[in-house]
């Protein structure tokens, strides 16, 4: 019985097959095919037969594959069966899968973390024109007679203090927080160098005396400023000094 | 005998499907019908109700054939399947008292087991 389907799918699997057992399985297919078709229609019968095909190729493939001394075949790729054989796997021993898939998350996460905090604390340099000058001389609040005194001292160029600080954005104030309220809240927090009014922050901009003379830009500073929308206060400060 | 797992058979001791087979063959070869592949399968099913998969049959074939336990021989070509033969097999000697050693260690392990198996 030899209609296209047949043919195609009977000539393909010929090619896969072992010529020793081919003749003989392809003619059982066919025979038992022609059964099929009188009795179940052609639509069935050609899913049948292409279901029969695809088992009989997989079967000779693994067992090929099992064979000593048989090389896969070049263009022949089993990821499909390690594939499938994996997925059986897994689903039938859920108990013991879980814990490795949440313990191989954990360990990756981990490691993520730990080469972050690593490339950003040792392997990148301070975003600050020569950035080995730049030391940190206090962590406090920064007043501005403590602020004079490090600058009387002649020992650094310039200092100045960093703050983490954060806004509270109309859009916050106001109950919604507009994703362009958090850009601005955030660009503004990235330039932010106060020089420390008592309780007060004043800002400044790049063009500032204080900055223009320490040679920092308004670029200078993101990495030492955070910010965040949700009108939070934060409260430390960091003094920061260029030596000569 | 040391460093011999309990597991492995000796050799010439057939696995579950092996002695299917070869018993369908002898069924085939008792009813003067054909066995070759297709038919084979058949009886299996409608003896044990199992749907084997059609490679499992040609594979164990062949390989009962390389143990001397099956001889085979082509014939039987017609249009129906596309003109080509079949591979009819019949049972050698050995195949019989492979077959025999088999069903009678099965026998012999299911004895006394009358009352948690029934009557079989």
């Amino acid at each position: 019985m030899r209609d296209f389907l047949s043919r195609v799918v009977l000539w393909r699997l010929a090619r896969r097959l072992p010529p020793s057992s081919a003749s003989a399985a392809l003619g059982d297919l066919e025979e038992d095919y022609g059964r099929r078709l009188a009795l179940a229609g052609r639509l069935r019968a050609g899913l049948w037969l292409i279901r029969e095909a695809r088992s009989l190729d997989r079967a000779y493939r693994r067992h090929d594959r099992f064979k000593p001394g048989i090389a896969e075949p070049k263009g022949r790729f089993m990821l499909g069966d390690d594939v499938r054989h994996a997925w059986r796997r897994i689903a039938g021993h859920p108990a013991r899968t879980l814990p490795c898939i949440a313990l191989l998350g954990l360990g990756i996460g981990l490691a993520t973390a730990m080469f972050s905090v690593v490339d950003s604390v040792m392997f990148r340099p301070a975003p600050f024109p020569h950035p080995e000058q730049l030391v940190e001389v206090g962590f406090s609040r920064a007043e501005p007679d403590v602020m004079e005194a490090w600058r009387a001292t002649g020992m650094f160029q310039a200092v100045e203090s960093a703050r983490t600080a954060s806004f509270q954005t109309a859009d916050s104030a106001a109950g919604t927080s507009s994703a362009s309220g958090r850009r601005l809240a955030r660009r503004r927090a990235s330039c932010g160098v106060s020089s420390s009014g008592r309780g007060s922050h004043s800002w400044r901009s790049a063009s500032s005396p204080a900055g223009s003379a320490a040679g920092w830009s308004r670029a200078d500073w993101p990495r030492f400023s955070t910010a965040s929308a949700r009108g939070t206060r934060s409260s430390g400060s960091a003094y920061w000094g260029r030596s000569p | 005998v040391p460093g011999t797992s309990p597991s492995s058979a000796p050799p010439g001791s057939l696995g579950e499907f092996e002695t299917l087979l070869l018993l369908a063959v002898l069924h085939l070869t008792e009813q003067r019908q054909e066995a070759y592949g297709s038919a084979l399968r058949e009886e299996i099913a409608a003896r044990t109700g199992r749907a084997v998969p059609r490679g499992s049959i040609y594979i164990t074939l062949d390989r009962l054939e390389e143990k001397g336990l099956l001889a085979s021989r082509e014939a039987g070509a017609s249009v129906a399947r596309g003109n080509r033969p079949k591979r009819l097999f019949k049972v050698t000697a050995a195949g019989v008292r492979a077959v025999k050693a088999s069903v009678t260690a099965l026998a012999l392990m299911q004895r006394g087991l009358e009352s948690v198996l029934g009557r079989i």
